[in-house]
């Protein structure tokens, strides 16, 4: 049996002081450095890209969201050609808000956006627009499971055909796919939430998110 | 809103911790030129898509990345046939401007010494004392307990500096126990 003390000494001084005083070369650290540059140029493209197909998502899903509109929308409910029409218009930044920094400050009624900073995601932008007198309101994220385009409607939206109930407590989340983008519905505070992703994003993902608010809103 | 917390990894900030991976992987490889190459391909892997991490650990994080990649690479290194390398005419190693001479050959010695170890030992030591992680943060990026990781250094440290000595010199390359 080893009897060794088993406290361990310090290395030898002479030794630490030769591996502290070793850096890095000039050589290895200009590489890393263009491996930095050329990584950010191209997500900063591949950002552009997808942020324009989640401006063109989020007008189908909500698009999509609308159709199903309960009865009594009559011939004045928007078609999807309406709502892709929005995907042309600008968006402002989301601001967050100053009582709650884990809330922005766009909202509708009493339901806020919330930041997701926690989740890794990033407010990049919203929009206002209405919809057959409906308001709704569009919060664009950014981040590792970007993009994702969170909608409130103002007013409750007839369930979706198709999909599936993903969640029951603490509200009923739907999740369904609409032209190639996962997408959740629920309904908070007698609106209409509806949140889309391209198909890369797991449904899974938007289902958690979804469930956050909905526990938040709950509690 | 309760999800586990997590952020980003910044690759602003990647270039912090050049030195301590440099060095790592030096003691890893045993060789500078693998150890840039290491270095290269570890930035090259993180950097491929964006990271989340669930804490502040960006050099924990940075190390693990570090060490797959090294034992990635010498897995399939050890799938390749061998060759040998050629005794003459090989290309001169660049000496770094910013080292001396005689301090880069004790370097060499040193990493030489720490990369010779057994895995285990030569990765507690790359840990704490190359990379400056706790016994705490070396034993989770090793899968290991404290206990061990502190067990394992003091071996390390006893082997690499009878290895350095004059008389333990010849045995660099052979087994710690």
């Amino acid at each position: 049996m080893n009897t060794e003390p088993m406290q361990s000494h310090p290395l030898d001084e002479r030794i630490t002081e030769t591996i502290v005083s070793t850096g890095a070369p000039m050589r290895l650290r200009a590489a890393v450095e263009a491996e930095r540059e050329r990584t950010y140029v191209r997500r900063l493209v591949v950002r552009r890209m997808k942020i324009s197909g989640a401006m063109a998502g989020v007008a189908a899903a909500l698009g999509a969201a609308f159709a199903l509109i309960a009865p009594g929308g009559g011939s004045s409910a928007p078609t999807v050609g309406d709502t892709l029409a929005l995907a042309g218009h600008g968006r402002t930044a989301a601001a967050v808000a100053s009582g709650n920094s884990g809330l922005l400050a766009a909202h509708v009624a009493d339901v806020s956006f919330p930041t997701w900073r926690k989740q890794g995601l990033q407010p990049t932008g919203q929009r206002t627009d209405t919809l057959s007198g409906k308001h709704a309101v569009t919060v664009f994220y950014g981040g590792a499971a970007a993009p994702i385009a969170y909608s409130i409607v103002d007013g409750k939206l007839a369930w979706p055909s198709g999909g599936s109930v993903a969640m029951r407590s603490p509200t009923e989340i739907r999740s369904l796919t609409s032209g190639g983008r996962n997408v959740v519905v629920w309904r908070e505070h007698g609106l209409t939430c509806v949140m889309s992703a391209p198909s890369a994003v797991p449904a899974a993902r938007l289902v958690k998110l979804a469930a956050g608010v909905a526990s938040y809103y709950a509690a | 809103m309760t999800a586990r917390p997590s952020r980003p990894l910044d690759p602003e900030r990647l270039g912090d911790h050049l030195d301590r991976l440099y060095r790592a992987a030096w003691g890893l490889c045993g060789s500078r030129e693998e150890a840039e190459d290491l270095v290269q391909d570890t930035y090259a892997r993180v950097l491929s898509k964006p990271r989340m991490l669930r804490n502040d650990d960006d050099l924990g994080y940075l190390l693990r990345v570090l060490r797959n990649t090294f034992v990635s690479r010498h897995r399939t290194a050890m799938r390749r046939p061998r060759t040998e390398p050629f005794a003459e005419g090989a290309e001169p190693v660049e000496l770094r401007p910013e080292l001396r001479p005689d301090a880069a050959l004790d370097a060499q010695d040193v990493f030489a010494a720490i990369s010779a170890l057994p895995d285990d030992f030569r990765d507690a030591l790359v840990a704490v004392d190359v990379a400056g992680l706790s016994y705490r943060e070396a034993g989770k990026l090793l899968g290991a307990k404290e206990a061990t990781i502190t067990s394992r250094l003091h071996r390390a440290r006893r082997q690499v500096e009878k290895n350095l000595s004059a008389d333990g010199q010849e045995s660099a390359r052979e087994g710690v126990l």
